[in-house]
Parts: C-alpha cells; sequence; structure tokens
C-alpha cells in the first residue's frame, strides 16, 4: 500500500480521535472518588459577596434574589450585589423592590454607561466590594441561574483548604417547560459539566469556572489584579487559566448545583455558542505557551488536559479531513475505503455507547428527562450508520425488508450511491444540522427545524458553530459582547 | 479572619459520606457502561 495511501486511512482514523479522547475523559470519570477533596474541606462560612451583572433582567432577576435570599447560609455573612448595567427595562425598579425587602443584604450598583460586556460589569462590582475589608470571598453568577439551597455551602467548604483558589458548580439546564433544544442541552451539560469537570478534577486542571457559577476567595481576586480581563469573549476562562496559572487550585464541586435557562432557539444557542467558541479560540491562542508543556507549578500543561481541549476545539476540523479521506480513498481503493470506513464507525459506535450510557448513569435524574436526546445527539442518520457497523447483518436483512415493503425493491440497486453518501456523511451533518438553524424562522420552520436537528444531530450543531467561529476568528470579526435573552423558565424542582 | 464555622460537624460528615459513596457509584456505572460495550464487541465478534 502506497504511503499516500496510508496517509488517507490515517486521517479517517483521526475522525475517530475526539470520542476516543472523550471516552478516556469518561473513564476517569471513574476514578473521581480517588481524587476527592473533601479531606481538606471543612464547614465554613467566609463573608460572601454575591456578584450579579444585570443588563434588562427584569423577567429573572426577582426571582434570583429571592433564591440567594433562602441559600442554607447565614444571612449575615451574605450580600448580594446586582450590578445594573444601563438597563432600559424594569431591571433598576426591581432591583431596589429586592434592595428594600432584603435591608443591609442586596445593593444595587449601577452603572450609566453600559453594554460594554460581562467583564467590564463585573468589573465594577469588585472594584466597590474590594473598597473595603468585609469580603472574604466573592461568588459570580449570571442574573437568570438559580442554587439549590445547599450549593453555596458546599463550594464554601472547598475554601478551608487554603491552597484552593476557586471553586465551580454543577450548571444544569433548568426550563420547564423546556422543548427538544433544552433537552440536548440538558444532556450536553451532563457530559460537559457533571463528566468532564470531574474528569478534570483527576488531572488537576479546570478548563472553565462557569460563568454562573464562580466563587473565588478574596486572596484570589487581589492576586488576579483585582480585575477581570475584559479583551476577551471567554473571560470567565481567562480568569480560571490565570488562577491556575499562579499555583493555585480550582475545584469542581458536583453536587453543589445550579439550574440556567438556556436557549430554548436554534438562533439564541448559535449566537452563545458562537461567543464561546470564539472565546475558546481567543483562549487557546491566548495561552499558545501552555499546551502540551508538562509545568511542575499547575496541571493545564499536561498531554491529558491538552487532548481534552484541542479534540473539542479542533473537531470540526477531523469530522471534514475524515470525510474527504474516505471520500478520496473510495475513487482509488474501494476495499480500503471500506475497510478504514468500517474500523473508524466501530471506534465512533463503542465510544458513542460508552459515553451514552455513562452520562445517563451519572445523572439519572436529569437523564430521565433527555434519554430521547442523548441517543440522538450524533443525529438519527449516525446512529443508523453505527447500527450499520456494529450489526451489519441484521440491519441489511430490516432495509431490505423495508424496500420490499415499500415496493422500493429497485433501490437495493444504488449501494455505491449509499456507501457514498455515508462517507461524505461524516462533513455534511454539519449542513444538514445548520439548514436546521436557517429554517428554524422559514415557513413551518417549527416542523422542520427540530426534524432537521435530530436527523443531523446537536453534537453536529455544535460543531457547525465552531466552524463558523473559525471563520469569524480568521476575519477578525467584531467580537463585542452579544448577551444571551433570558425569560424566567427556571424551575427549581426540575 | 477565619470564615465563620456553625454548621455541626457531624451534619458535614454525613454530607461527605454521602458525597463519597456517590464517587465511589460511579466507578461501579463505569464498569457497567464497560460491560454493555463489551457485550456489543461480543456480538460484533460473533457474527452479528
Amino acid at each position: 500500500m502506497s504511503d499516500f495511501k496510508w496517509v488517507l486511512v490515517a486521517l479517517v482514523m483521526a475522525g475517530a480521535g475526539p470520542l476516543v479522547v472523550a471516552s478516556y475523559q469518561f473513564l476517569l470519570v471513574g476514578w473521581h472518588f480517588r481524587r476527592l477533596h473533601y479531606s481538606k474541606c471543612a464547614p465554613i462560612f467566609p463573608r460572601t459577596a454575591i456578584l450579579i451583572p444585570a443588563w434588562n433582567e427584569a423577567a429573572v432577576i426577582g426571582a434570583s434574589v429571592d433564591r440567594l435570599m433562602r441559600l442554607e447560609y447565614p444571612r449575615d455573612c451574605l450580600r448580594v450585589f446586582v450590578i445594573d448595567d444601563a438597563s432600559t427595562d424594569e431591571t433598576p425598579l426591581v432591583i431596589q423592590a429586592k434592595a428594600a425587602q432584603y435591608p443591609g443584604a442586596v445593593f444595587q450598583l449601577r452603572r450609566d454607561v453600559g453594554g460594554q460586556g460581562k467583564a467590564q460589569t463585573l468589573n465594577h462590582g469588585l472594584e466597590r466590594i474590594l473598597a473595603d475589608g468585609w469580603m472574604q470571598a466573592v461568588l459570580i453568577m449570571d442574573a437568570d441561574v438559580i442554587y439549590e439551597p445547599d450549593s453555596l455551602r458546599l463550594m464554601t467548604r472547598h475554601l478551608a483548604d487554603p491552597q484552593v483558589a476557586a471553586v465551580t458548580a454543577y450548571i444544569k439546564e433548568g426550563s420547564r417547560p423546556g422543548n427538544y433544544l433544552t433537552r440536548f442541552i440538558g444532556y450536553e451539560y451532563i457530559t460537559a459539566q457533571a463528566a468532564a469537570r470531574r474528569s478534570q478534577n483527576v488531572i488537576g486542571a479546570i478548563a472553565c469556572l462557569a460563568g454562573g457559577a464562580q466563587l473565588h476567595s478574596r486572596a484570589n481576586i487581589e492576586a488576579l489584579g483585582g480585575r477581570i480581563e475584559t479583551g476577551s469573549l471567554a473571560e470567565d476562562t481567562v480568569t480560571t487559566f490565570k488562577t491556575q496559572l499562579r499555583g493555585a487550585r480550582v475545584v469542581f464541586e458536583p453536587h453543589a448545583v445550579v439550574l440556567a435557562e438556556e436557549p430554548g432557539e436554534i438562533r439564541a444557542l448559535w449566537k452563545q455558542r458562537l461567543r464561546w467558541a470564539r472565546g475558546n479560540l481567543q483562549v487557546t491562542r491566548q495561552f499558545w505557551r501552555v499546551w502540551f508543556r508538562p509545568h511542575s507549578g499547575h496541571r493545564l500543561g499536561s498531554v491529558s488536559f491538552g487532548l481534552f481541549w484541542f479534540s473539542l476545539l479542533l473537531q470540526p476540523i477531523f469530522m471534514i479531513t475524515a470525510s474527504a479521506s474516505l471520500v478520496t480513498l473510495y475513487f482509488i481503493d474501494q476495499s480500503l475505503a471500506w475497510h478504514a470506513f468500517h474500523a473508524l464507525w466501530i471506534t465512533n459506535v463503542l465510544a458513542y455507547v460508552f459515553i451514552t450510557a455513562y452520562s445517563l448513569m451519572i445523572d439519572p435524574r436529569t437523564g430521565r428527562h433527555v434519554w430521547r436526546e442523548a441517543i440522538l445527539f450524533p443525529g438519527l442518520i449516525s446512529v443508523v450508520i453505527m447500527l450499520a457497523a456494529i450489526a451489519p447483518a441484521p440491519l441489511r436483512f430490516l432495509a431490505y425488508h423495508a424496500l420490499d415493503y415499500l415496493g422500493a425493491s429497485a433501490l437495493r440497486g444504488y449501494g455505491a450511491e449509499v456507501e457514498l453518501f455515508t462517507y461524505i456523511w461524516l462533513a455534511a451533518s454539519m449542513g444538514v444540522a445548520y439548514l436546521g438553524k436557517l429554517a428554524e424562522n422559514r415557513f413551518l420552520g417549527r416542523f422542520t427545524s427540530p426534524l432537521l436537528i435530530y436527523i443531523g444531530g446537536y453534537g453536529p450543531l455544535l460543531c457547525a458553530v465552531t466552524c463558523a467561529a473559525y471563520v469569524k476568528e480568521l476575519r477578525r470579526a467584531d467580537a463585542s459582547w452579544d448577551k444571551t435573552e433570558k425569560t424566567g423558565k427556571v424551575a427549581i424542582s426540575a | 479572619m477565619m470564615p465563620r464555622e456553625s454548621r455541626p460537624p457531624s451534619s458535614f460528615d454525613d454530607e461527605v459520606r454521602s458525597a463519597v459513596s456517590y464517587e465511589k457509584g460511579l466507578a461501579v456505572k463505569a464498569l457497567i457502561a464497560l460491560a454493555i460495550v463489551a457485550v456489543l464487541i461480543a456480538g460484533r465478534l460473533l457474527g452479528f
């Protein structure tokens, strides 16, 4: 076999790379019980200032403040600062009402000029709370998130260890009633939060303190210069990296649960995830000296962390090159293409089954709501291809009988076309998912858009967002802060 | 200044025990998920 064919086969198999890395990440979850931080925890209640940046959050801010006032935390150790970023709706009035309802516990900080981004808004609040010595810890959260009553105290107990500078919680999708998209996000958060963050605890490097739940010690905020970096779309990730790069430890507390309202429309999801993906590309560039360079002072340079980071960031590239290589192989060595395709998809199906089954067991409560979306996360066609890879004989039997039943036996002769289609699908799935976005606001979009996402896959939709982020960053497109709209659909009983 | 400590230690210990138990359970669940994968591999090798 020529070198060129070997290269193509290698590129095809690289298409399974992200799922193989994800499987490794999930295996580490099973080792989490050996890396727990509880032996260094204590039931402490530092005086905590809660910072909530708010721009036009009238629909959600009142309920969020009420929930905070019901936290299982000493009231005299808690102060809520809502930083009104020059809202134009009823937000200031809601905050004033809450400040009157909870005197000495809720404060309004008003910015006269807003719209400069979340980091600028937070810095306004940080400046205020650092001005006196009351605050021992600061919790940065979003206006729409709802903290379960025990969540804050479950987080603060880690600050008893002086090595720990920051703690984050398990963000769960909490919209009720939800829709197909929020269920996909619900499943995604099991994988990206409950599972991935546990594995990051195991390797000792956390990728991101979730923007909706980041608890910092005062010492950490001061060590960071008392400010959040304003030049990035991923200010929470930058803060997380800087904290760890100075040798401090960051911990994920999986039993502290915070519910967030996530987008129920692809248009809003696309906007949010594009910001995140572009932020991650900016972080990749900003910390380019960190990657794959093990360091005694932190674990961000570990090979494992680098694999986790880049397998997600480069997943669309792996998918496109795998598809392109398969198609090229198809035209120069059809038999080899078929074998490479099988090896790729059998690897994919084993990883998919392990990750899906394990995810649903990691958070069975959420899993009961989202199991259909978990199964269809890669898209219906990908699931069928995986079934064909792992059980070709039964699937062929079923397909032939279905064609006979439908009176379409003549289609059996299109095997080569079907083969080529399946080779292209890995890349094409992103296009179909993108069509789901385009269809959303068109005629019958309410039906066609979800259908296209179920067929193309939610995973491929996220990959399409990452592709868009590549393009935006390459073009150095405007990187202004674009806030996700919230309507107050989170329910604590979720 | 040291942060205030006001929760009864026994409750804290119970919570930690419960969390550790949950995390150990995740190790068992990982083995179950791996067993499902093993069954798939066996099925494939046996000629499905």
